[in-house]
């Protein structure tokens, strides 16, 4: 083995020396050009450090999602995505091409998908999919078919939590803007207190898509919080009496009213509110597929493989966006900070508007369920259940406490086609 | 960033922005108790499961008396059965070789170490 490479080590050294003494190869440009190609090099030159930062800080968000487990299925990938941009020379995502060239209506590649494919790297051309507002889309349908809005259609009113804890959205809209935010900004910032992934990539994109990367982390980051952030805010704003109130329990849906729920929502929303059309059209249709009960390949097919590799897309491109030209900026700490604000009024309004009802309704309803309207399903829900029942141990809020959650989805989304209708 | 915010526009945009959320949704609830008044006149084969229930149980459960358990209890247990059952499934033996039948096709070295694995 020793000799082997001995000999080709020898064998490479004369060809090598052979082609500088003919004259056709030069031994120490050629070597320039490959430590100057280097992403060692680039790092060390310049800007680079930046990169530096930006590799350290994807490899902090892969240690929250590996070891701490904070939404790992998206942190994950979109921690990975922000990794592969951020390697200089390797020129995967090339955010000039989108922001100079594909949505600059002076560019001759203006809308051109077709130099994406001709000239992008491997990221540029699977970012395709987010920019035309395909993945988030998709994601919906798989969504929709693993909700139940069985506890929703039992009590309607829990659409009412759902709207008030959109309160959200407009409050950070309002609080962006006073940060120098322009509208369409500050409305993609305020999609995040919707507690809806998609939702926020799918405005985002449309409305400010040079913000994507630090939105898309905010919003999935807060999202795992949500058992940090809620639990204060709800003690805070309710007393111990109220957070023990016991709800009676729900009546039984009929499979016809699950059937007729998504094709009514989606014909109804989707008439008021065009621009909220395909965000609500794919969440019902998963769940028509669900309910119906005569596709159940099709609505398995949705829930795992389609969802799975639609989540890898996303998350990797969405990663991509993070570069340290966009991402190293002190409006990504700004959106870090009003994530929290959205998230805090989010639940804030569910619970306040739920202690509302209360004072008009005959039927008290435990204010603890108001702060699930924030999307964030399940877990959402579970942090009332869990503070249900630290009040009182008997107690159990789950399954009211869905309801609302899955009102939230549908009100993140109404939201997002209003403010896409009036900015867009 | 821009400087110039018209503060007027933007409350404007977040009241009725977030207004209409609130119109949508509160048709929707109007929608949904609709649905919930028209679907059991129209549904014949689709009886409410609560009176289906009573009507099927038979004269000696029917007389049984009835559990005074309050909702939340009746909540409680539901959620353990279904916990138990999700965490039944089938026992395994942990060995993990197939035990050799005799055939023609036994080389002699194949019936030496049949006594490993036997």
């Amino acid at each position: 083995m020793k000799r082997l490479i001995c000999f080709l080590s020898l064998l490479m050294l004369v060809s090598v020396g052979c082609f500088a003494a003919s004259g056709q190869f030069d031994f120490a440009e050629t070597m320039t050009k490959f430590f100057d190609s280097m992403g060692f090099t680039q790092i060390f030159t310049g800007d680079g450090w930046k990169y530096l930062v930006m590799l350290v800080l994807s490899c902090f968000l892969i240690y929250l999602a590996v070891v701490k487990q904070y939404e790992p299925l998206l942190l994950l990938p979109i921690a990975f995505g922000m990794l592969l941009t951020n390697l200089p020379g390797a020129n995967m995502f090339h955010t000039e091409m989108w922001n100079d060239e594909f949505l600059n209506p002076d560019s001759e590649y203006f809308h051109s998908y077709r130099h994406v494919l001709a000239e992008g790297g491997l990221l540029d051309v699977l970012y395709i999919g987010v920019k035309a507002g395909v993945y988030p889309c998709l994601i919906f349908i798989g969504v929709g078919a693993m909700t139940d809005f069985g506890p929703l259609i039992a009590n309607p009113k829990s659409f009412l939590l759902g709207a008030a804890a959109q309160l959200g959205i407009f409050t950070t809209f309002l609080a962006a803007h006073a940060l120098g935010f322009d509208s369409q900004e500050a409305a993609s910032i305020g999609i995040i207190g919707g507690a809806d992934g998609p939702t926020s990539i799918f405005l985002t994109t449309k409305l400010a898509p040079h913000l994507l990367g630090p939105i898309a982390i905010a919003a999935y980051s807060y999202m795992a919080l949500v058992p940090v952030i809620q639990p204060p805010i709800m003690r805070a704003l309710t007393t111990k009496k109220e957070r023990m109130i016991k709800m009676s329990q729900l009546r039984s849906v009929s499979k016809t009213e699950k059937i007729i729920f998504p094709i009514a929502v989606a014909i109804v929303v989707s008439l008021i509110l065009p621009d909220a059309g395909p965000l609500i059209g794919c969440l019902m249709l998963g769940n028509l597929m669900r309910e119906s009960g005569v596709v159940e390949r099709l609505a398995k097919t949705v829930q795992n493989e389609l969802m799975n590799i639609v989540v890898i897309f996303l998350g990797t491109t969405v990663g991509a966006t993070a570069t340290a030209s966009t991402f190293l900026e002190p409006k990504t700490l700004y959106i870090l900070c009003m994530g929290i604000v959205a998230f805090s009024f989010a639940t804030a309004g569910g619970v306040l508007f739920a202690k509302l009802m209360n004072v008009f309704s005959k039927t008290k309803i435990n204010p603890l369920i108001g702060s699930a309207g924030v999307s964030a399903v399940p877990m959402a829900a579970r942090v009332s259940q869990t503070e249900g029942q630290k009040a009182d141990p008997t107690n159990f809020l789950l399954m009211h406490a869905m309801g609302p959650n899955v009102a939230g989805v549908i009100g993140s989304a109404v939201a997002a086609g209003i403010l896409l209708s009036m900015l867009g | 960033m821009t400087p110039l915010v018209i503060w007027s526009d933007v409350w404007a945009m977040s009241g009725m922005g977030f207004g209409v959320v609130f119109c949508v949704l509160v048709l929707l609830v109007y929608v949904l108790k609709f649905l919930g008044w028209l679907v059991p006149k129209f549904a014949k084969g689709e009886k409410p499961v609560k009176a289906q229930k009573q009507a099927a149980a038979p004269k000696a459960v029917a007389a049984a008396p009835v559990s005074s358990a309050s909702d939340a209890d009746k909540a409680a247990v539901a959620t353990a059965l279904y916990l138990y059952f999700q965490n039944v499934h089938d026992e395994e033996s942990d060995v993990l070789t197939i035990r050799s039948t005799r055939s023609a096709w036994h080389h002699e070295l194949n019936n030496r170490l049949e006594g490993l694995n036997a």
